[in-house]
């Protein structure tokens, strides 16, 4: 996709999140305690999110992810976790239509420190287990659920009639992005398996890469809706943003998001099949959600106990950001895998 | 972590610390850590719902006059027991706790104005309440609409923007304005207002009053929905032409920022100790999380990264809980001590206080003048200067500390860590509010510096 296609489907996107979903953000961000006012993905299709997956244009991808992120995180996460199912259905030549839904984490810890391993097997030719904190399962059609066979890494395609779902988990943030876990059915014979050693690495990588997208996104319109506060609270007779604490806090965090958005979109323009890129993805991801969270926890204190109401859409950007960050992994956890895969 | 009581041998030889710890210890399992989870999706979908049932029983635990003098019914606790009961209400829930602390308060301002009217009209009302299991409950009014940190510094008021102030009348005061963000604002008994009689010397006509539920004039406006602490309402109080008798003005006119001052060298400690709590309710569910997961070698605890990471969340909170005990224990000993010395502390019985002749008496204002000038004269400033930046730090570092450790208890739980069932991320957004409220950590940080750095 050249520049100007890049353009006109970013500008597209802003428009779809300013006139579709812009008034029912708040109703998501209540979701999953109140039903959501209509499913996005039938609205992102129509915006042509088709045409980048099918190029498998990651850079385009970050920046509409970034672009929706700035009014609402969640569905920036709900764009990225159906783009990223998108490209692994693609990647596994599986052909159907519908959301999938990616399966990754269980009750036990993967232990990524050590490259990943997974407590659901195949055994005989049947699945059975329980995957948690799996995202979009509430509109998935299909799950890729990664999984051990005979030691080896690899995603077992099931239908939804062949999983039960609980209840959804309730996340601190990106709540437009439902989570929950799913119970794989006794006996479950897969539609299809996929040698996954590598598919696993390159969807903690996209993943990564996603979420970053979107919380330093929403992280900078966290901070500019702090800075344009600032201009207008007077505090002790002068307007805010004339003193020091306030100046710091802005201008520390417009570096650092800066540099953060550099990066993501650095990181995007190279992704392709090369694991040794795959990793900047991660690294990108550490650095970015660290920033992110501090960038939002100063934009809530910028705007002191206004920031902490709901109204003032400070605190959610908090709470999305704070929630991207532990996607698909922590900051620990992600330092942890890196060394794994082999760099230093 | 320890117990704080094999950790502070010295708290073993308080009883009523004791008291407070354990009796705080048996409120939260009992009535907090089953309904928090609950109760907190519950605000979510509705900001004005009161869990009143389980405030309630705090009455049994005589929580609600635990700072009341011991001559007046109460039990008598200063800072340091009001800080003990919060660390440990809110390593369950931040919101329910903050009920009392935000009636601690307010309560705060009454006490340490030693305004012997309010006690005896006011205060013994919330001993007998306890007695009937209908709690009386209090809060403090300071933040306005347009002036947050303005009202609670000297420096800054006079050029504050205020929109609630007092017109004095021959019997009393109007009042006219809006206070924002007022914990247990909706829900109060009383309301401890603070507001300028002159907008245009704030500082020299600062202020407090009682207002009392239901008093002409007096409404209730908007209940914010906060990210969290939900259970505990943030309130608007309107006042439309609200007539407050003089008797209930607290202390003398123009004193209110003195008595801003002395309230919060009692109360930043104890905030210190509700962001402690929070710190270490996150650290106790993701210890506990780290010894149930389990991993393909053993459970997630046998990790060194976990055990690095726990040890820093424990040697945190540790530090936390110090520096509010340090602060508590200053205050009590050199501010609250010299106040309550002026009170004659044997033969002077309660039934006095609540005496009509002793009401008419003290409420009249030569008497009060005179009282207030004695108790003045019993406050070393440069004690209060010391004891002010001493709750000061103790609300910034502990604030600040609360919310990296309920980050890094996040960490632990991985992905799970955003989970509500979890609890943690209740605790994160929970903390949050303790680096703002009782003025902004930047300007706590400040007030520690005029006091403790500049000698201001």
């Amino acid at each position: 996709m050249n520049g100007q296609e890049r353009k006109i489907i970013i500008e597209t996107a802003e428009k779809f999140m300013r006139k579709v979903f812009l008034p029912h953000i708040s109703t998501f961000d209540k979701f999953p305690l109140l039903p959501p006012p209509f499913e996005p993905s039938k609205k992102f299709f129509e915006m042509g999110i088709h045409e980048l997956v099918k190029g498998m244009d990651i850079l385009s991808v970050v920046e509409v992810l970034m672009k929706v992120s700035e009014f609402c995180a969640g569905l920036g996460a709900f764009l990225g976790y159906m783009i990223a199912g998108e490209i692994l259905k693609i990647k596994s030549g599986i052909e159907t239509d519908g959301i999938t839904s990616i399966a990754i984490f269980e009750d036990e810890d993967l232990d990524l420190e050590n490259g990943g391993r997974f407590f659901v097997k195949m055994e005989d030719g049947k699945l059975r287990g329980i995957k948690k904190s799996v995202f979009l399962f509430h509109l998935a059609d299909i799950f890729a659920v990664f999984c051990e066979l005979d030691g080896e890494k690899t995603i077992a395609w099931i239908r939804r009639e062949d999983v039960n779902v609980n209840e959804p988990s309730g996340l601190i943030g990106i709540r437009a992005c439902p989570c929950s876990d799913i119970v794989i059915k006794n006996s479950v014979q897969p539609l299809k398996l996929t040698p996954a050693d590598k598919l696993f690495h390159y969807s903690i990588s996209l993943i990564s890469l996603f979420s970053s997208a979107c919380a330093c996104s929403t992280a900078i319109s966290a901070i500019e809706k702090a800075s344009s506060y600032a201009k207008e609270r007077y505090q002790g007779g002068s307007l805010i943003i004339e003193y020091d604490a306030i100046k710091l806090m802005l201008s520390h965090n417009r570096i650092l998001l800066g540099k953060c958005r550099d990066l993501i979109l650095k990181t995007a323009e190279n992704f392709r099949e090369d694991e040794v890129l795959w990793v900047d993805a991660v690294r990108t991801k550490i650095f970015a959600s660290e920033v992110a969270v501090n960038a939002c926890l100063d934009a809530i204190q910028v705007f002191g106990g206004y920031g902490y109401m709901r109204d003032y859409e400070v605190e959610k950007r908090f709470r999305d950001a704070v929630a991207l960050s532990l996607q698909p992994f922590d900051s620990i956890r992600a330092t942890l895998y890196l060394n794994s895969i082999g760099t230093k | 972590m320890k117990d704080i009581l094999e950790e502070h041998p010295e708290l073993k030889r308080d009883k009523l610390a004791r008291y407070v710890i354990e009796s705080g210890r048996k409120f939260k399992e009992r009535f907090i850590v089953p309904h928090a989870h609950e109760l907190d999706r519950k605000l979510l979908l509705d900001p004005h719902y009161h869990p009143e049932e389980i405030i309630k029983r705090g009455c049994e635990f005589r929580f609600f006059s635990l700072p009341v003098p011991k001559f007046i019914g109460g039990l008598g606790g200063g800072a340091l027991h009001v800080s003990l009961l919060m660390e440990e209400l809110c390593s369950g829930c931040g919101g329910i706790a903050n009920i009392f602390g935000a009636h601690y308060l307010g309560l705060a301002g009454v006490l340490v104005s030693a305004d012997l009217y309010a006690y005896g009209k006011f205060v013994t009302e919330i001993v007998k309440g306890e007695m009937e299991k209908k709690p009386i409950i209090f809060s403090a009014a300071i933040t306005e609409p347009t002036a947050g940190t303005d009202v609670e510094d000297r420096d800054l008021l006079p050029k504050a923007k205020l929109v609630l102030s007092a017109k004095k009348l021959d019997n009393g005061y109007l009042l006219n304005g809006r206070k924002v963000f007022i914990s247990n604002g909706s829900i109060a008994d009383y309301n401890l207002v603070v507001c300028a009689l002159d907008r245009k010397r704030p500082l020299e006509t600062f202020s407090g009053f009682v207002v009392p539920k239901g008093t002409p004039g007096f409404s209730i406006g908007r209940i914010e929905l906060k990210m969290g602490q939900r259970a505990c309402h943030a309130a608007e109080l309107v006042f439309e032409d609200c007539f407050i008798p003089e008797e209930n003005r607290v202390g003398m006119e123009g004193d209110g920022m003195l008595a801003v001052e002395l309230v919060l060298s009692a109360s930043r400690g104890p905030v210190g100790a509700i962001a402690t709590g929070i710190a270490r309710g996150a650290y106790e569910r993701a210890l506990d999380y780290a010894r149930n997961k389990k991993t393909r070698n053993g459970r997630l605890i046998d990790k060194q990264w976990v055990q690095l990471t726990l040890a820093e969340m424990d040697a945190m909170v540790r530090k936390a809980r110090n520096a509010y005990i340090q602060a508590s224990i200053f205050f009590d000993r050199f501010i609250l001590n010299g106040i309550m010395k002026g009170f004659p502390q044997i033969g002077l019985l309660k039934r006095i206080f609540e005496s009509k002749g002793f009401l008419n008496f003290t409420k009249r204002d030569f008497f009060k003048k005179r009282w207030y000038e004695f108790i003045k004269s019993r406050i070393d400033q440069k004690m209060l200067y010391t004891s002010f930046g001493l709750s000061s730090f103790a609300k910034f570092s502990s604030s600040d500390i609360a919310v990296k450790v309920c980050l890094m208890a996040m960490k632990i739980l991985g992905n799970e860590g955003a989970e509500e069932r979890n609890l943690v991320e209740k605790f994160m957004r929970d903390a949050k509010l303790t680096q703002i409220y009782e003025g902004t950590n930047q300007l706590n940080r400040l007030t520690v510096f005029k006091t403790l750095i500049s000698g201001h």
